[in-house]
């Protein structure tokens, strides 16, 4: 499953944001995560389960890493969340299926979701695609991770990820 | 040979203590260096050589993934496959992949169907495992019905297998036991939490690591036990010959401390015990106990003739180092003629057995009359040493040894014939090797991979290369063309049970559709795992590969199967594939086994004339030189040939086994000839027939203990978990008794028959 991949955020500027610093705490933890998985983003869907570990790395800035596997295949998740000073706005450098490559994420929490955007498009597999992932920490301290993929020439939109993640005693 | 007796006589006979000192902080590091001691089972490294076999095998290597990497897991279910298990088997597939090491997975759940309306591949079972007209359809297509490809469910969807790839960094064997461990554990545990309704799930797991991790595991249960038992059964076959528990016991101290230096060697100087070594314990043991026995039965000789315990000791040690150092010499010949092989295995196994051999003879002529020095401040064990000859049995013996001299003409003949005739039979000689003959068949990892090939046919395979000719690329409608053509050829091949490719995994894939997408290989190709890509088309994509997957059935029938290959690709007009030599693990350990066995074969005549050569330099006597070829020769010749008879051919195992019994089984030649040299010596003697008979009446009672507790020793093998360890003793043991026979019979007909017209040369 070498469609889910590494996500490395990086925000150097480093400060406050009382509720931001909360929201990623409650990333903090171990976690396994079960849901669907569309590969290459629009073709049919597959069972998909994760195990990961959230980890503070700065006071604004927490890592998601771990495995996911598919019943074809598993490969490497990481998630690096940081937020800047004010607290409101989040960036990411992204590794996701379906694009296979290195995509800048950036965004903005309402409330407990915080919404990444792809900043660019990227061509995969002869497709033009955005992504917009969504993670929601739900207040029963689960957490919800949703990749919607955008087909952007065909104008086709596809939930290529959704997975529930449960804290692990 | 003055100078090492009086160092014997210096050291252990006139300083005791020191020598006693001397030792046991030997012994202490010897323990350490036991502890030392690492375990493989050294099949990787077997075949390691520059022949052309090898380094197409390892090119091979280099361009495809190899799948002798892989672990097979055997999921079984009493109800056969449905919503339920199926539910079950895809979470022990999701789980499976968190176990560390693992890089790729292959399973019923990852087979796919062309998607004409995407033009993509889809899952083939249905996401909604509780459709069950769907699942019915998809289950059925699973289990391969019509196709050559592999199926990856039973017909009566009882049973289905996963494979299970492996990081190339963790398929060392370290890391290996290490995924195995874990593997059994998540098995163990999917198994106890099976659902009633899902008919539970059964779980056995398989593959070539699975078997070398089996193997180590034998080779680490078998050192304790074989040399515990080697140990015990030579003290019972002491006691049971010397009629005295002491001596019995005083005899055992010598083979078991040798036993001891030479594992602490290995362990200090870095030897592995692996499947070739993993006898050799047993056999410096058994062979300290031979060279012992000589030195008890010499000492409590004189102790019986009235001589002083000293004197004894001493005079004993004059008569008996030579030839406890010439025996020595041979097994180390017999050894170090095995340096010949290619194999660095092999090479491993020669210089652990000289130095081995030699470590316990070193050991035997110090420590043993040690032992008796100190034994002799017993009481108790003073007592029971002298041991007085015994007039009554000794005539009835010389009986049958007047019987031979007489018959000496005859014997000889009939010796030559039987040998002449036992090397016809043995020659040319018929090779065999198995890679899974070093393992039981009710191994579960043998057991389980039986299931697995009835499931999805054999995990081996004959590898065909195929190479793009230049200027063609994968998108060439003629390199599909050619590799139907290659495959309709190799399925006509007899024994061959599928021929996977890219051919027909695209065939399958797209069974059914009226796509000609799937026709392009380079397009459609993409949409496989990287895994299965990597197996099927090399790295640069210039070249591809066609697997006949046979079962493993000796190296005689992959010799064969490969050549009918070679018949069937040679007679077709290719324009986009040229096809390379086969290759693959199979074809080459089968290649190269032959040539090794044959190699060994060569190490086995070098011993053979090489033994004699030393054995009549070092008499001095060319009678003693020729009189010890054919009483040597047959028994290996005679064993050789009953196993070509048998069907059972030469293996790696017999062949090492027939070249250390000859060195062995020289011994009580050369234990022959010392006690004729010794006769001769003395100036009482009237004909050299007399020397003869006087000669085999003292030698032949010795003689008969030491291959009885040479064969008890080695009948320790008897235990091990290994078929070509137990193999390996069984042929010791038979041509122990078949050399005992020839010396006290062959020998001395053909040394009466020569008259010794040669005398001292």
């Amino acid at each position: 499953m070498r469609r889910i991949l590494a996500v490395l955020v990086m925000l150097a500027t480093l400060p406050s944001g009382s509720f931001a610093t909360e929201l990623l705490s409650g990333f903090v933890g171990a976690w396994v995560g079960e849901g669907t998985v569309r590969p290459s983003g629009f073709d049919a869907p597959q069972k998909i389960r994760c195990k990961v570990e959230g980890k503070r790395t700065s006071p604004l800035q927490i890592s998601f890493a771990g495995r996911c596997a598919t019943t074809s295949g598993a490969g490497a998740l990481g998630l690096l969340i940081a937020t800047n000073k004010s607290g409101k706005n989040y960036a990411a450098k992204v590794l996701l299926s379906p694009s296979d490559a290195e995509v800048d994420f950036s965004g903005k929490n309402v409330g407990r979701t915080i919404t990444l955007t792809q900043r660019e498009p990227i061509r995969n597999r002869g497709r033009l695609l955005t992504s917009v992932i969504t993670l929601t920490l739900e207040n029963d301290g689960m957490i919800g991770f949703i990749n919607q993929v955008t087909d952007i020439e065909k104008n086709q939109q596809q939930q290529a990820l959704e997975v529930i993640f449960r804290r692990l005693p | 040979m003055k100078y090492i007796v009086k160092l014997i006589l210096q050291t252990s006979v006139a300083r005791p203590i020191i020598s006693m000192v001397v030792i046991g902080l030997l012994a202490i590091l010897a323990a350490v260096g036991v502890l030392r001691i690492q375990y493989e089972d050294g099949l990787k490294t077997l075949f390691s050589s520059e022949s052309p076999a090898f380094q197409d095998y390892k090119t091979q290597a280099k361009s495809f993934t190899q799948n002798e990497t892989n672990i097979a897991v055997l999921v079984e279910t009493k109800n056969g496959f449905n919503s339920a298990s199926l539910t079950e088997l895809q979470d022990f597939i999701l789980e499976v992949q968190f176990v560390d090491g693992i890089t790729a997975i292959r399973s019923i759940f990852s087979l796919r169907r062309f998607d004409e309306a995407n033009e993509s591949f889809s899952p083939l079972l249905p996401s909604d495992l509780n459709d069950k007209k769907a699942l019915g359809a998809a289950l059925k297509s699973a289990s391969g019905a019509g196709s050559t490809a592999p199926a990856m469910i039973s017909n009566d969807l009882k049973q289905t297998v996963v494979i299970l790839s492996i990081s190339p960094k963790m398929s060392e064997i370290g890391g290996t036991a290490k995924i195995l461990h874990n593997l059994r554990q998540l098995t163990d545990e999917f198994a106890q939490s099976a659902r009633f309704d899902s008919g539970g799930l059964k779980f056995g797991i398989t593959g070539l690591l699975s078997v070398r991790a089996s193997i180590i595991k034998g080779l680490k249960t078998d050192q304790m036990r074989i040399n515990l038992l080697g140990a015990v059964l030579g003290f019972i076959v002491s006691l049971i010959a010397f009629r005295s528990f002491w001596v019995a016991a005083v005899n055992t101290i010598t083979p078991v401390a040798a036993l001891l230096f030479s594992l602490g060697a290995f362990g200090w100087l870095g030897m592995p015990i692996n499947v070739l070594t993993n006898a050799l314990p047993v056999l410096i043991l058994v062979l300290a106990s031979s060279d012992s026995i000589h030195i008890t039965y010499e000492i409590r000789r004189r102790l019986g003739l009235g001589e002083g315990e000293l004197e004894a000791i001493k005079n004993t040690m004059r008569e008996m180092a030579s030839p406890s150092i010439l025996t020595s010499l041979t097994t180390i010949l017999a050894f170090s003629s095995l340096f010949y092989s290619q194999s660095p295995i092999i090479r491993d196994l020669a210089l652990a057995g000289a130095s081995g051999v030699f470590i316990a003879l070193v050991v035997v002529l110090f420590l043993h009359p040690l032992v008796f020095v100190i034994a002799m401040r017993v009481p108790i064990i003073r007592r029971s040493l002298p041991k007085a000859p015994k007039p009554g049995k000794t005539v009835n013996i010389g009986g049958i040894f007047h019987a031979i001299i007489r018959h000496s003409r005859s014997i000889s003949v009939i010796g030559a014939l039987l040998s002449a005739g036992a090397l016809w039979v043995l020659l040319p000689l018929q090779t065999s090797y198995r890679f899974l003959e070093n393992i039981d068949t009710t191994t579960p990892a043998a057991v389980v991979l039986d299931k697995v090939e009835k499931v999805a046919g054999p995990i081996s395979s004959i590898n065909i290369p195929l190479r793009l000719n230049v200027g063609v690329n994968l998108s060439d409608p003629s390199v599909n063309q050619d590799l139907a053509a290659i495959h309709r050829a190799l399925e006509q091949v007899q024994e061959v049970r599928s021929v996977l490719s890219v051919f027909n995994l695209l065939e399958r894939a797209t069974a059914g559709t009226s796509t000609t997408g799937a026709r392009d290989l380079s397009r459609v190709l993409a949409l496989f795992p990287d895994r299965v890509q990597s197996v099927l088309i090399s790295k640069d994509q210039r070249e591809l590969q066609v697997l006949l997957m046979v079962p493993d059935n000796g190296s005689r029938a992959v010799a064969r199967l490969v050549k009918r290959a070679d018949r069937a690709l040679a007679g077709l007009d290719l324009k986009a594939l040229k096809p390379a030599r086969p290759t693959g693990f199979l074809v080459m350990s089968s290649t190269l086994s032959d040539s090794m066995i044959r190699q060994l074969t060569i190490s086995f005549l070098i011993a053979a004339l090489s033994c004699p050569i030393l054995i009549g330099l070092w008499f001095r006597r060319v009678d003693f030189a020729l009189a010890a070829v054919i009483p040597n020769i047959l028994p290996i010749a005679f064993v050789g040939g009953l196993l070509t008879l048998t069907g059972q051919g030469i293996q790696l195992t017999s062949a090492l086994a027939l070249t250390i019994a000859f060195g062995i089984a020289l011994d009580d030649s050369i234990h022959v000839f010392n006690r004729l040299d010794l006769i001769d010596r003395d100036k009482t003697k009237v004909t050299p027939d007399q020397d003869i008979w006087l000669g085999m009446v003292h030698i032949s009672p010795v003689l008969v203990t030491t291959t009885a507790i040479l064969s008890a020793g080695i009948m320790a093998t008897q235990v091990s978990v290994m078929p070509m360890i137990r193999l390996f003793g069984l042929l010791c043991i038979a041509t122990f008794a078949l050399a005992l026979l020839c010396d006290l019979v062959l020998l001395p007909a053909i040394i009466s028959w020569l008259k010794r017209p040669f005398r001292r040369v």
